[in-house]
C-alpha cells in the first residue's frame, strides 16, 4: 500500500494562525467598547393585538447606578407606555421606592423614559411596558425588563420590589 | 499568496471580530432597538432657584451647597417670579418653610412652571403640602402608597404634555397629570380619544437630603429631569414630522 504524506506549506499554518491572533483581538476590543457603554436588557418582536410583532422594550443601564426604560414600535402605535422605577433593595431591609419616570406617547411610535440615578447598593431598575394598537384594541399585556438584566423583570419586582 | 488579498482578508477578519466582541457585549436588541435619543439641545447652564429663607439649613443643604450646584438663592416668591420672567426656569428646589408665605397667586405661578415642565422639589415639604400647591390630589402611585418624607427628605416632580393644542386641552380637562399618578396603567385607559401624536410624562421620587449620596442622587436626577424635559421636546417634533409623512 502506498503512503501517502500531506505536509501542508508552514505558510498557511502562520497565516492561519495570523487570523485567529486578529480576530481574538479584534473580539476583545469590541467587547470592551461595548461593556463601557451600555448593558440592557430588551425584548423584541413583541406581538401587540391588532399590529402583530411590533413591539420592543428594554431597560438600559450604564455606570451601574443610571438607568432608561425604552418602549418602541416598528409602526405607529395608538398608544405606548413606559415606566422606569429604582427600589432601593437591600437584601435584608425592605425595599424602597426611588425615582420613577412614566411616559405614555399618543399616535407615535414610542421612545424613552428620561435617565434615572441612584445612589444605593443593590439598587434595581425595572421598566414595565406596554402596548395598544388602535384606541379600541386591547391591550398587550405588561412586559417587563430591569437592570441589572433579569434580575427584576416581573411584576411583583416592578411594584413592590419585592422578589420575583 | 497574494500579499493585497492576505491584507484585505486580515482587515475583514478584525471588523468581524470587532463587531462580534461588541455584540457579545451589547447584545443583539442594542442593533434592533432604535438609539436612544440625546439631550442635545437642553441648555448648558440651566436656570436652577433655591427658595429659602436666608442661613436655612436642611439636612445638608444650604447656600452654598446650592450655588456648587448651579443653582441661584432666591428668598422670597417674589424674587422667584423675577427671575424666572426674564429667562425659562428649569428646576425649582423650595425649602417647607417657604410654602408658609406662598399666596395664591405664588401658588398659581408655582402650578403654571409645573405644566410647563419645570422640575420641582420641595426639601423637607410633607407629601399633602407640595402636592397641593402643585394642584394634585397626591404624589403617591399604587405603588408608594407608604413612602414618607420627613423634614430632611425631599419630593422630586415634575410633568409635560406635548401635543395638538386641542387635544391638549381635553387631557387638562381630563385630569391626566393625576391618573398619570395614581393609576395603575397611567390613566391611558380613560384618556380621551386622541388623533394626533401626544405624549405625557411624569417624573416623581423621594429621596434624602442628610447624606452626600443623597445629595448626589437629588442633584444627578434634577439634572437628569431637565435634560430629558428638551429631549421629549425633540422627540415630540420628531414625532409630528414623522406622522405627517406616514
Amino acid at each position: 500500500m502506498m503512503k501517502t504524506n500531506i505536509r501542508l506549506p508552514k505558510s498557511i499554518y502562520h497565516v492561519t494562525l495570523k487570523f485567529v491572533v486578529i480576530f481574538i483581538v479584534a473580539s476583545a476590543i469590541g467587547m470592551s467598547i461595548g461593556f463601557g457603554r451600555a448593558y440592557a436588557e430588551s425584548e423584541s418582536n413583541i406581538f401587540v393585538p391588532n399590529a402583530g410583532n411590533v413591539g420592543a422594550a428594554g431597560t438600559f443601564s450604564w455606570g451601574g447606578t443610571y438607568a432608561q426604560g425604552q418602549t418602541t414600535s416598528t409602526v405607529f402605535l395608538y398608544q405606548i407606555y413606559a415606566n422606569i422605577r429604582f427600589w432601593h433593595s437591600p437584601i435584608m431591609y425592605p425595599p424602597t421606592a426611588g425615582m420613577r419616570d412614566q411616559k405614555i406617547w399618543t399616535n407615535s411610535r414610542g421612545g424613552s423614559t428620561a435617565a434615572i440615578y441612584s445612589s444605593g447598593y443593590g439598587d434595581r431598575a425595572a421598566t414595565r411596558s406596554y402596548f395598544k394598537a388602535t384606541s379600541s384594541s386591547p391591550y398587550s399585556g405588561n412586559y417587563y425588563t430591569s437592570a441589572p438584566g433579569t434580575t427584576g423583570s416581573c411584576y411583583n419586582y416592578w411594584n413592590s420590589g419585592n422578589p420575583c | 499568496m497574494n500579499k493585497r488579498f492576505l491584507l484585505i482578508l486580515e482587515i475583514a477578519i478584525a471588523l468581524t471580530g470587532l463587531l462580534a466582541g461588541y455584540i457579545f457585549i451589547v447584545g443583539k436588541s442594542a442593533l434592533d432597538t432604535p438609539a436612544v435619543a440625546h439631550s442635545a439641545t437642553a441648555p448648558d447652564n440651566p436656570l436652577m432657584l433655591y427658595l429659602a429663607p436666608e442661613g436655612k439649613q436642611r439636612g445638608l443643604v444650604n447656600d452654598q451647597k446650592a450655588q456648587n450646584w448651579g443653582a441661584t438663592p432666591v428668598r422670597d416668591w417674589t424674587s422667584a417670579r423675577a427671575v424666572a420672567n426674564s429667562r425659562s426656569l428649569d428646576a425649582l428646589l423650595i425649602d417647607a418653610d417657604m410654602f408658609n408665605t406662598m399666596t395664591v397667586d405664588d401658588s398659581n405661578w408655582l402650578q403654571a412652571q409645573f405644566h410647563a415642565g419645570v422640575i420641582i422639589v420641595g426639601l423637607g415639604a410633607e407629601e399633602k403640602q407640595l402636592a397641593s400647591a402643585l394642584g394634585l390630589k397626591t404624589l403617591r402611585g399604587p405603588d408608594n402608597t407608604d413612602t414618607v418624607v420627613g423634614p430632611t427628605e425631599y419630593w422630586l416632580v415634575s410633568s409635560l404634555i406635548l401635543g395638538h393644542p386641542d387635544e391638549v386641552k381635553m387631557m387638562e380637562g381630563s385630569d391626566w397629570i393625576n391618573r398619570h399618578i395614581t393609576e395603575a396603567d397611567g390613566g391611558g385607559g380613560s384618556s380621551p380619544i386622541l388623533h394626533y401624536p401626544l405624549v405625557t410624562s411624569v417624573r416623581i421620587g423621594p429621596g434624602k437630603l442628610d447624606s452626600e449620596a443623597g445629595l448626589t442622587e437629588l442633584t444627578i436626577n434634577v439634572k437628569l429631569g431637565i435634560e430629558a424635559i428638551y429631549q421629549t421636546r425633540a422627540e415630540y417634533q420628531q414625532a409630528l414630522k414623522d406622522f405627517e409623512r406616514k
